[in-house]
Parts: C-alpha cells; sequence; structure tokens
C-alpha cells in the first residue's frame, strides 16, 4: 500500500514538474495563457490573502452548503420513502425519472422569474439540483436493503416501527446517505459555480466570468484552483467520514478509487 | 399476445398517469393561481412546439445541441473505456493514472470552461471537449474500479483454460465491466447534457441552452418552456436509454446488482 502512495505521490509530482520546465524553464508554452504551476500558486495564495476574493469563495462556499443542506435532506428523505412505500414510488417514481436527466440550470430563468432575486435564485436552483440528483439516489438505494434483514428483525421480536428504522433501517441507509451526501455537495457546487457565471454578481463562478472577459489570468486561474479544491474536499473529506462511520461496508475500497 | 399486450397497456397507464394529473393541474391553475406569463398552460406549451418543430429555426437549434453531446459522449466513453480497462488491468499504469483522475474527478468542470477557452481560444472544439472530458473522467474511473471488481477465480479459470490476452478480455474482462460502462455512460449523459445548457449560455450561438438564455431575455417565456421540454426529453431518451440497453445488452448482470 505505501508503495502504491509512492508511486502515486511521484506520479503527480512528475507531471507538475513537466509542466513547470515547461512553461518557466523552455519556455514550449506561453506563460502568460498556461502559467507554470508555482506562478499558480503564489497568485492564488496572495488572492486568497485580498478580502474582496476571499469573500467571493465565502459566498460560493455558503451557497453550495446551503443547497446542498436543503436538497439533500429533503432529497434523502423523500427517496428513502419512495423506496420503502409502494404506493409513493408507483406515483412519483416516473415524475422523478423524468426530471432526473434534466440539467436543472436550465431552469435557472425560470427561477429567477419565480423567485425574484438573482441571489435567492442561485441557491434556489442549487438545491432543486441536489434534491433530485439524491432523490433519485436514494430511492434506488432504497431498494438494496435487503428485506431478510427486516423479516429477521421482526420474527426477533421487533414490533415497533421506530425501532426497526433505528436497527436496520438506518444503519442499512447509511452508505446509501453518505454516497447522497456525496453526490449532494458535489452537484451543490457544480451548479452553484454553473449558476455563479451565467447570472451571479458573486462568488466564485462570478470572478471566472469576469476574469475570462477581461483576460484576468491570474485570477482565472485562482478561481479554478479554489472551486477544484472545494470540490476534492467535499469528495474526500465525506469518504473519509464514511470509512469511520460505516466501517462494515465493503464499499469502502471502491470509494478510494472514486 | 393479448394478456402481454395488456400487461404493456397497464404499465404505461402507470407511467402516464402521474404526467396527466400533473399536467391537467397545471392547466386548471395557470391563470386562477399561477401567473400565466410565468407559468403558461401545457397546451399552449405544446402547440407552440408544435409550431416550433415544424420550423427550420428552432430545429437547427435541436440539431446543434445534439451533435455536441453525442460527439462528445463518443469521444469521452471511448477514450474513457479505453484508459479504464488498461488502467484497472495494469497495477503499475493504475498508479501512474489514478492520482490524476482521482484529482481530476471531483472539479466542476463548469469552471474549466472559461480557463479552456482562454487557453484554446473559445471554438466549437473546445465546447466538445470540455463536456467530453467530464464523460471521460467518469467513465474512466467506473470501467477502472469494474475491471477491479472482477472477481480474480473468474480470470484464474480463463488462463488455466488456455485463454490468451485477447479471449481473457474478450471473454472474461469485457463482460464484467460492461455493466458499469453503460451505467457510467448514462451518468456522463446527464452531466453532458448540464455542461451543454451552460455552455450554450455563455459560450455559443446556437443550441437549446442558448434558446433558453436568448428566450428568457427577449422573454418570449413559451419559447424558452419550448426549449427546457426539448433538453429534458432528449436526456431522458439519452440518459435512460443508455440505461436501458445495458440492461439489455448485458443480462448476466440481473439480480447481481446491489
Amino acid at each position: 500500500m505505501d508503495d502504491a502512495r509512492l508511486y502515486q505521490a511521484c506520479s503527480l509530482a512528475v507531471s507538475l514538474l513537466v509542466w513547470e520546465l515547461a512553461v518557466g524553464v523552455f519556455g514550449l508554452l506561453s506563460p502568460t495563457m498556461l502559467p507554470p504551476p508555482s506562478t499558480v500558486a503564489s497568485n492564488t495564495a496572495a488572492l486568497l490573502a485580498a478580502a474582496s476574493f476571499r469573500a467571493h469563495l465565502l459566498d460560493t462556499v455558503y451557497r453550495t452548503l446551503l443547497a446542498a443542506v436543503v436538497g439533500s435532506v429533503l432529497g434523502t428523505a423523500v427517496g428513502l420513502a419512495m423506496g420503502w412505500n409502494r404506493r409513493l414510488k408507483s406515483v412519483l417514481s416516473p415524475l422523478a425519472a423524468a426530471v432526473f436527466p434534466l440539467p436543472t440550470i436550465a431552469l435557472l430563468p425560470l427561477v429567477i422569474l419565480l423567485v425574484g432575486s438573482n441571489q435567492r435564485a442561485l441557491i434556489v436552483t442549487a438545491a432543486l439540483g441536489t434534491f433530485f440528483v439524491v432523490l433519485w439516489n436514494a430511492m434506488t438505494g432504497a431498494r438494496g436493503i435487503e428485506s431478510a434483514h427486516v423479516d429477521v428483525a421482526r420474527d426477533n421480536g421487533v414490533t415497533s416501527i421506530a425501532r426497526l428504522i433505528r436497527e436496520v433501517l438506518l444503519p442499512g441507509s447509511l452508505p446509501l446517505v453518505f454516497v447522497g451526501l456525496r453526490l449532494g455537495l458535489n452537484t451543490s457546487l457544480l451548479i452553484t459555480v454553473a449558476a455563479e457565471l451565467v447570472a451571479g454578481d458573486s462568488g466564485l463562478g462570478y470572478v471566472l466570468w469576469v476574469s475570462w472577459m477581461s483576460y484576468q489570468i491570474p485570477d482565472l486561474y485562482a478561481a479554478l484552483v479554489c472551486a477544484s479544491a472545494l470540490g476534492v474536499a467535499f469528495t474526500y473529506g465525506i469518504a473519509a467520514l464514511y470509512r469511520v462511520a460505516v466501517p462494515w461496508s465493503s464499499d469502502v475500497r471502491r470509494w478510494e478509487t472514486a | 399476445m393479448i394478456p402481454f399486450l395488456r400487461r404493456v397497456a397497464r404499465r404505461l397507464g402507470t407511467i402516464a398517469a402521474p404526467f396527466l394529473v400533473f399536467g391537467v393541474c397545471w392547466e386548471l391553475a395557470s391563470g386562477p393561481i399561477l401567473d400565466a406569463r410565468f407559468f403558461p398552460p401545457p397546451s399552449a406549451v405544446l402547440s407552440l412546439a408544435v409550431e416550433l418543430y415544424l420550423e427550420e429555426g428552432f430545429l437547427t437549434h435541436v440539431l446543434a445541441s445534439l451533435q455536441r453531446i453525442l460527439l462528445a459522449t463518443a469521444l469521452g466513453a471511448t477514450s474513457g473505456v479505453v484508459v479504464g480497462l488498461v488502467a484497472g488491468w495494469s497495477r503499475k499504469v493504475g498508479w501512474v493514472l489514478n492520482p490524476h483522475l482521482a484529482l481530476l474527478y471531483p472539479v466542476p468542470k463548469v469552471a474549466l470552461l472559461p480557463v479552456l477557452f482562454v487557453v484554446l481560444g473559445g471554438t466549437e472544439m473546445v465546447r466538445v471537449l470540455t463536456m467530453s472530458l467530464a464523460v471521460f473522467l467518469l467513465v474512466a474511473i467506473d470501467t477502472m474500479g469494474g475491471v477491479r471488481e472482477i472477481d480474480d477465480v473468474h480470470v484464474e479459470v480463463a488462463l488455466d483454460n488456455g485463454a490468451g490476452p485477447l479471449a481473457l478480455y474478450r471473454e472474461v474482462i469485457l463482460p464484467g465491466t460492461l455493466p458499469q460502462v453503460f451505467s457510467a455512460v448514462s451518468m456522463g449523459f446527464s452531466v453532458g447534457f448540464a455542461l451543454l445548457v451552460v455552455i450554450e449560455m455563455l459560450a455559443a450561438e446556437s443550441g437549446l441552452g442558448y434558446v433558453i438564455w436568448n428566450s428568457w431575455q427577449l422573454f418570449t417565456i413559451p419559447r424558452m418552456y419550448v426549449a427546457v421540454l426539448t433538453i429534458n426529453v432528449l436526456g431522458v431518451v439519452f440518459v435512460h436509454g443508455t440505461e436501458m440497453l445495458g440492461d439489455v445488452l448485458t443480462p448476466w448482470e440481473h439480480g447481481q446488482r446491489r
């Protein structure tokens, strides 16, 4: 395993070094368009020290988290209910299946009309997208909880619904909840940045838009680095939490690669 | 034959019923409860859809979007499968590629868009490239996971029975990973559509995303609905269609799914 870590670290380091040398030392690529990693890092650090850039970063984080929490909680609740209740599912699942492939960003103009303010519309759109993705995931995953486990619990004298939920359904759906959280955070981040790009007046997506239009290359890369760092932190943070909270899952290895 | 037809009819009925109820509610609410300017009745949207579909102008936008998504998915899926198979099979290649895939995977792809536009120029190729990168990462990582999940026993049995590398790929590895490939391509389509809309809203003069944005600015809300509806239908066809195709083409996976 340590061997693997070493190889992986080396692989990343070599790529960064090649990039650095190709641009910075040998001048194979234009450093204004594609600055070497050291320049990107120092520019990003400098911008992060500036309060205005930090405010944009915090705006994105705030929107992403708010939308992710609202969307994931509602999505998981409705999705699990649909997974366990056949009638509810037969009514709602065709609608959910139809909406799932619709890119929520396409609804942004409608949400703006509906909500009135651009700022709230960004959050509502991201929450909406998160809701549908998490709902779909929770619904398909709820089937995976084996009915044999429920039967065993019943046979062993679990009669109350509350106890059934606590002992079987909740632990059984934990892996699912974590996948939902990861999906939710990443979807929310993606839609938030996209919505800021299209219609925001603050946030990382807005910085990307402005620096793209005015060719502010350092800002452009700094915004990309920050957005990527958020995505990486969400994905691997949740994966680490998952390993702690659900140690019995056989999925743990798969999580490390994905 | 008759009972079969009856079963199909009933199944279609249960799927269609929620949509009908939803549509009728909307139709009745549009006007008295909902503002008809923002929520035109479905009948008006559908009749406008028929009108627009018969027009050449709207169809060129549909075709532009279709061309982009199909090209991007074809590029991303084929390269993803190749890279995933190799990186999943060879431990060394996996070590070299995995950190890059793992680092790029959580990056919100929309944030890459402005950077790619600045570095490579705002061409049609860059639009397609950004989408295909997202599809590539999904497919590569899932294919890699699929190869790694193949039981060693299957490989050993094949080798003991004299399978060469080609036969091993065809008889063991491909059938073992194909279900993951299909579900990854299906997910790839849904991410691809999201990017497509953002790209067309921001940086294209054609496509359904452009129509949505343009209609919003001209305040021709029904036209926007037709575009959203069209993109939704395309999404359903490609996302769920790929999934169904996977279920049909990989029947050995049935019942094994988690």
